[in-house]
């Protein structure tokens, strides 16, 4: 079949992208609409209607927390090459919620253009990326395993719409030193990563893995 | 439209995008094929000028023939592997945050989950190994950076789950690893040079420079072309030679 192969799974993107019949943007999950670019979640950000009816979906928050103000700002249109990012606070009315939401957050939206649109699609990476936060590192009670054994930021919203691949995340924004190939490699950093490396391999060691549903990969 | 046809199209486009990317004529393995066969040669007169690094006739030729040809067949070998577990998949130093603890060591986390998939644990170590360091820490630190990696996994998943797991066998895996790090290392490399007057141009050949040659070093070092032949031979084992 040769790379006429790569026909249909190419239609099947642009079918939905484009096509308003499917249209319906729900999120797989949480069953909310995604507001998948800046402009759709800024609108939705207007009042808390939208980010409560989200972190209820996740079920992110105690009963009787709800967030009562939100503020969203850009990062600028080359913050990531896969993906625009903004930042987004959030006022909780429980400050003390013992579930800990986080307040600075960081809002993953999919990148802007065509091509780079087809290529994450085409891959399933963004529905990967939010089955990732949102079963394996939000959801191990429900699976009765122990929590990952890593750090990883805090999900606070990930969904998915498979009618249209459009995708939307937030997620704790980190405090913490991030790696950088720029620098100068730091040995205690490099054997910080094997270690972490390690520890998620066999924490999910071997290939049935019927809670995950990642999409198949080639490998 | 009707709902119910609307979710019975999606299921059905879906089905087959699926049965694309895990059958023999997966679009992403003759893409990855087809882009090393074009660009390899370019790449590789890069790394040159940049890093002053060339690997052997040997491999340069092993690069547009014996590697692209036997990708699917590698990839379905990988399928095989006893060393299956979910990857974060790009593992680089880029994707991990450190937190200090009280005693002052360093613990590690990662985000950008993006690529994650249930894969051989060698495929991940190859591109983590090799794509977050500079050459110069690769080569001092790479192969004990690697041997940390394995010791803490036989340890943590004990002596029942790492029956029969042996570091020579994953090493012959993370030797062929190496050749689909080299293929993202191409379509990485095309994508910089859509735009060679880009700011952090340099800065990006840099890293495609250096994980290319980190890659082809190992890929030397353990006998990858040795590898490869086994597998494309129907070879139970390939000779593959220890690290270190």
């Amino acid at each position: 079949m040769g790379f006429i192969g790569l026909l249909p799974p190419i239609l099947n993107v642009i079918r939905k992208m484009y096509c308003k019949p499917c249209n319906s943007n729900i999120g797989e999950m949480t069953e909310v609409t995604i507001p998948h670019t800046y402009k759709l979640l800024e609108k939705k950000s207007k009042d808390t209607a939208w980010i409560n009816a989200a972190l209820k979906g996740m079920k992110v928050l105690s009963e009787g927390n709800t967030v009562t103000a939100v503020t969203l700002k850009p990062f600028g249109p080359s913050a990531g090459y896969y993906s625009e990012l903004a930042l987004m606070t959030l006022t909780y009315s429980m400050p003390n919620d013992p579930l800990s939401p986080p307040t600075d957050t960081i809002v993953k939206f999919l990148p802007i253009g065509f091509d780079k649109r087809l290529i994450l699609d085409l891959v399933d990476l963004p529905k990967t990326e939010c089955i990732m936060y949102y079963h394996l590192l939000r959801n191990h009670s429900e699976h009765e395993l122990p929590p990952l054994p890593i750090m990883s930021p805090k999900i606070l919203y990930a969904d998915y719409c498979p009618a249209t691949n459009n995708a939307l995340m937030i997620m704790e924004k980190i405090n913490f030193t991030l790696g950088d190939q720029k620098k100068a490699p730091d040995l205690d950093q490099a054997k910080a990563q094997m270690l972490c490396l390690a520890k998620v391999h066999a924490y999910y060691w071997g290939d049935k893995h019927p809670m995950v549903s990642l999409p198949p990969s080639p490998l | 439209m009707n709902t119910r046809v609307v979710r019975t199209c999606t299921w059905l486009t879906c089905k087959w995008q699926n049965k694309l990317l895990t059958g023999p004529d997966n679009p992403i393995c003759l893409i990855a094929a087809l882009k090393m066969k074009m660009n390899i040669k370019k790449l590789l007169k890069m790394v040159k000028e940049q890093n002053n690094y060339e690997p052997s006739d040997a491999y340069k030729k092993a690069l547009t023939t014996t590697f692209p040809d036997g990708f699917f067949k590698m990839l379905q070998w990988c399928n095989t592997s006893p060393y299956k577990t979910v990857v974060h998949g790009d593992a680089r130093i880029d994707n991990v945050f450190f937190k200090t603890l009280e005693d002052g060591s360093l613990e590690a986390g990662l985000f950008d989950w993006a690529q994650a998939m249930v894969a051989p644990a060698f495929y991940e170590m190859s591109w983590a190994v090799s794509h977050s360091f500079t050459t110069k820490f690769h080569e001092e630190h790479g192969d004990d950076l690697l041997r940390i990696y394995w010791d803490s996994l036989m340890q943590l998943l004990g002596p029942q789950k790492a029956s029969g797991l042996e570091y020579s066998e994953f090493l012959k895996g993370y030797a062929m690893a190496e050749c689909v790090s080299v293929s993202k290392c191409v379509i990485a490399f095309e994508s910089i040079q859509k735009d060679t007057k880009a700011d952090d141009y340099p800065h990006k050949r840099g890293l495609v420079c250096n994980g290319i040659e980190n890659s082809l070093k190992t890929m030397e070092k353990l006998d990858a072309i040795g590898a490869m032949e086994a597998i494309l031979g129907g070879g139970a084992t390939a000779k593959v030679a220890p690290l270190g």
